[in-house]
């Protein structure tokens, strides 16, 4: 196993735990959210080092959800079976889907503006604190324009970085 | 089995109609170009993208979904594109910027 597909194997594990998460409504939806954002950032890190990005520089740097996932979407859509897709609506809608999912990691502010985040308690603008377990988070990856097709295409995504 | 340069000029096709947001799409080629099992490289302007400098993205081929060859990514804003031409920003390893690759009439008459 290469460092790609231990990164895709990870992200791919990863995807398989927002499934299980996702799916059982005991639980806060912060976990499902932390694992969906943690598949996407190891996502694009697979994707970076498949490129020839340095496996060590990656794996301690930040991948940017917002800048990479729309690229790689629109790189499997564009490949499948050498058709030209005319869904390019989904790539409009992606770009904003991916800036959410990002910005769901403790590691991105949003400038300052959304400490709301999936991992670790936040200072609410009016002084209290927030733990992730109680944040209503309004996002959910299935009732998203184009979310369930980002689903679809970065969990194939990952398997096939495996190869 | 399609060649290097038809499977540029497909998925370059493709992007532009997926996401119109691309105003321009260039080849990067490099030393070893001719050799097949190298990556086919794609550098893409996008003012839609966030600026993060020269940050490549990769997909394995798929021969049994008819894809002969790996490909890779680099998005970059217009102004990081003007960097690149003044040589503030380099592309990695021996890679260099090569021809153009524009739309066909029907995807730029849909994009308008």
């Amino acid at each position: 196993m290469n460092w790609t597909q231990a990164f895709a194997r990870q992200a791919a594990s990863d995807l398989a735990a927002r499934h299980v998460l996702a799916a059982e409504g005991t639980l806060p939806s912060c976990h499902a959210l932390h694992f969906l954002q943690m598949g996407c950032e190891k996502l694009c890190k697979a994707s970076m080092i498949s490129a020839g990005r340095d496996p060590i520089e990656v794996q301690r740097s930040h991948a940017s959800i917002a800048k990479h996932l729309p690229t790689i979407v629109r790189v499997y859509m564009s490949r499948e079976a050498g058709r030209l897709p005319r869904d390019n609506w989904m790539v409009d809608a992606i770009r904003p889907l991916a800036r959410k999912i990002e910005l769901l990691s403790p590691a991105v502010r949003g400038g300052g503006r959304s400490p709301e985040n999936c991992e670790y308690p936040w200072v609410a603008p009016d002084g209290s604190i927030t733990a992730p377990a109680d944040h209503p988070f309004e996002f959910s990856i299935l009732f998203e324009k184009a979310g369930v097709a980002l689903l679809k295409i970065i969990h194939q995504a990952a398997i096939d970085l495996q190869r | 089995m399609s060649t290097k340069d038809e499977t540029a000029r497909t998925l370059a096709e493709a992007h532009f109609r997926l996401d119109q947001g691309i105003t321009r799409i260039f080849r990067i080629i490099e030393a070893d170009e001719s050799n097949g099992s190298r990556p086919v490289k794609l550098l893409e302007v996008n003012p839609m993208t966030t600026e993060v400098g020269i940050s490549p993205v990769g997909m394995t081929a798929d021969h049994a979904r008819g894809v002969f060859h790996s490909v890779v990514v680099v998005e970059i804003t217009p102004d990081e594109f003007e960097r690149l031409q003044r040589g503030e920003l380099k592309l990695p390893a021996d890679w260099k910027l090569g021809e153009e690759l524009f739309p066909h009439e029907s995807v730029t008459g849909m994009a308008s």
